[in-house]
């Protein structure tokens, strides 16, 4: 059944990528492959959001034209490398070698989804299949056919979901080990994803036995998390702070005062720095004192308003679920600048509800996490039920982390795209509610223990 | 340091060998450069070694001078923000006609200038040059700029059509590609001087005629309606 699925999944993540002319998402100013020799010779007059083009070839960068990045999606796109000659596709490096591999990526998680969940035959495929609907979603599955982090992180994701799965259910050396990888992958993908540290290592830590081990592992995980996260952050106080919290508001002086800043600087509330307006204001602003994050959080503690404001700015970022701005097709598909793609938009779909209420987000994680909770507690439930009560905790504890730290360093700028692992996550969160609820319903009495089949 | 470890181990497999680079204060007037992907030309600095001018680039430096003002004398290199003007106003454009050797009636089209300062790491060494660039308009409607030649003194030669104004159905192009006029300085004048200006641009009006815009700018064309390409400057017809 799990290898029926699997290859299943890995079928339909091909056909959804590639029948009928292939899809992705346009990389706009995303230069990463760049670390590896390679530049994307796109057309002149393209700013790059407008279509996918997949093919890299070899270039030489010199000086600050390729800064330094550390991310694990180079680690894909090397990979990328040595597959695009080996599929006949042109160039040094073609994203859609990176596609086609990804896809049978998730193919495996799903397999692998099937074995390591509990519960009947069929109940398992349908979960594994409602995770594969999360990655084919035209939401998610553009990003497999990308120069973009998201594809390392969301596939590293769903292995890191199967492994925590197989470590709740029998902690061993091995499936410590076996948890951390993905975790590594996940965690090393983009600065941001630093916020997936605490919550992996409480959930490492969340073992009955080999809690050395998983102490062990979680505290290298934390090192070189931080590690990563201190030396690829890059905290941009102007989109923070003139086009968040400055946005359409009317104390913008006072507030610049706040945050140490120059009030003088008020008539540049919401300008980008691209802006002609902005202009009379960048020497000003280069001279002036530029707040950290924990200022930026402290400003939004001591101003629920603003924080409320930002907060909402969030959530629609969530709500909206897809990165609507970057192009799905390749130039010469007869298709429209910057048009997407609709191929399979399941929880596209779905999430109407959450674009007509965003804040519902907040109750599907706050639902998901009780019904985990309430899984985990339930006596007449195998140790392999509970888990899936563990992972109805972990998944809205992430994403709530992963939310927190996008809203205060990204603000409200393109936040569609931030938040697309915490929407990956929040996605997840519908089977695995689901599931969770299903296991509260049905095992409302105690189940004498000899009953247990796992 | 760290850093630099980590992408070592990294890349160790797959990244790229690190590229030859030639300091900014070294690249002379009339040097040509390779920049062909947007990110090398929006960059602040370019410290690629130049190619010889006959050898595919993108642009050729007309000026090389130094920045001046309060900024210059920061310590750390300044943002893009605060360099951009001090590069616009550096980059003086009186040198770009005599260096391009343009006549009284020859007029360049669509060149810009494309400033490039010292990387942060020679800023901090003290270097303060100012390297200033032209870029011509591309030929290919899906390629980016690309030069074959040099720029210096181009006006007098037939490759200066890619960098002249013409007119195809109302619609400006350059004369290195299909057009039915092309446009002689200066404009603001009658029909006779027109004329006589454009005689003396293209070296007689023998098989041409001449059309004074609305805006009374002045245009010459092959008689008949004619679809030329390259540029009607006498002496310089393919």
């Amino acid at each position: 059944m799990a290898v029926f699925v699997g290859v299943v999944w890995a079928a339909i993540m091909q056909v959804r990528l590639f029948a009928g002319g292939h899809v992705g998402l346009a990389g706009s100013s995303e230069n990463m492959p760049c670390q590896l020799g390679l530049a994307n010779f796109r057309q002149a007059g393209l700013a790059g959001w407008e279509f996918v083009q997949p093919t890299w070839t070899s270039h030489t960068w010199t000086g600050e034209n390729c800064p330094p990045e550390l991310s694990t999606a180079l680690l894909a796109q090397a990979a990328g490398k040595w597959l695009t000659p080996l599929l006949g596709y042109p160039g040094a490096l073609d994203l859609r070698a990176l596609g086609v591999a990804f896809g049978l990526l998730v193919g495996v998680v799903c397999g692998l989804l099937v074995a390591v969940v509990p519960g009947r035959a069929a109940v398992r495929a349908a979960f594994a299949s409602a995770v594969g609907l999360v990655y084919a979603d035209a939401a998610f599955a553009g990003y497999l056919v990308s120069p973009h982090a998201e594809p390392v992180a969301l596939v590293a994701a769903g292995f890191l979901v199967v492994a925590l799965l197989l470590l709740w259910e029998r902690p061993t050396v091995p499936r410590i080990l076996g948890a951390v990888v993905p975790a590594l992958l996940v965690v090393g993908a983009r600065p941001e994803y630093v916020t997936f540290v605490p919550v992996i290592v409480f959930a490492l830590l969340w073992v009955r036995g080999r809690r050395v081990v998983a102490l062990m592992a979680a505290t290298w995980l934390a090192g070189l998390g931080i590690f990563h996260a201190v030396t690829e952050a890059r905290f941009d106080d102007h989109k923070v702070v003139f086009r968040t919290i400055l946005y359409d508001d009317p104390t913008a002086a006072a507030d610049l005062t706040s945050l140490g800043l120059d009030p003088q600087l008020a008539p540049a509330a919401g300008l980008s720095r691209h802006d002609e307006d902005w202009a009379p204001f960048a020497d000003e602003y280069h001279f002036t004192a530029h707040p950290t994050p924990l200022q930026v959080a402290g400003f939004y503690a001591a101003r629920p308003w603003h924080a409320i404001r930002t907060l909402g700015w969030g959530f629609q970022g969530v709500a909206a679920f897809s990165p609507d701005h970057l192009g799905s097709y390749p130039a010469g598909a007869g298709r429209t600048e910057g048009e997407r793609e609709h191929r399979i938009a399941v929880y596209s779909a779905l999430w109407e509800v959450f674009r007509g209420g965003p804040l519902l987000i907040l109750v599907l994680w706050a639902a998901t996490a009780g019904a985990g909770r309430l899984v985990v507690r339930r006596r007449s439930l195998t140790p392999a039920e509970k888990t899936v009560g563990r992972l109805a905790v972990f998944l809205p504890l992430a994403a709530t982390a992963q939310f927190a730290v996008v809203v205060l360093v990204h603000g409200r700028v393109e936040t569609v795209r931030h938040m697309a692992m915490t929407s990956w996550l929040t996605a997840l969160c519908v089977p695995v509610l689901a599931m969770a609820v299903a296991l509260v319903l049905t095992r409302l009495r105690p189940v004498p223990r000899w009953q247990h089949t796992g | 340091m760290g850093k630099t470890l980590a992408l070592v181990l990294l890349c160790a497999a797959a990244c790229a060998a690190p590229a030859t680079t030639h300091p900014s204060a070294s690249m002379p007037v009339g040097s040509c450069h390779v920049m062909s992907q947007p990110e090398e030309l929006y960059a602040l600095s370019d410290v690629r070694p130049p190619v010889p001018c006959n050898q595919p680039h993108q642009t050729e430096t007309y000026l090389v001078t130094q920045l001046t003002g309060p900024l210059s004398e920061a310590p750390i290199r300044p943002p893009h923000e605060l360099l951009v003007p001090m590069v616009t106003a550096g980059c003086d454009y009186r040198p770009i006609r005599p260096y391009l050797a343009a006549g009284p009636h020859d007029a360049q089209w669509g060149v810009s200038v494309w400033g490039k300062v010292p990387t942060p790491d020679e800023w901090a060494a003290g270097d303060r040059t100012l390297r200033c660039d032209l870029l011509v308009p591309t030929t290919h409607p899906h390629g980016g700029p690309l030069l074959t030649a040099p720029l210096r003194g181009i006006m007098a030669r037939p490759e200066s059509a890619s960098i002249r104004r013409c007119n195809l159905e109302g619609r400006d192009v350059q004369c290195a590609l299909p057009h039915e006029w092309e446009w002689v300085e200066p404009q603001g004048l009658t029909l006779n001087r027109c004329r006589a200006n454009a005689a003396m641009f293209a070296g007689g009006l023998r098989g041409l005629r001449v059309h004074l815009g609305r805006d009374r700018s002045c245009w010459v064309g092959q008689d008949r309606h004619r679809i030329s390409v390259g540029t009607l400057r006498g002496g310089m017809t393919a």
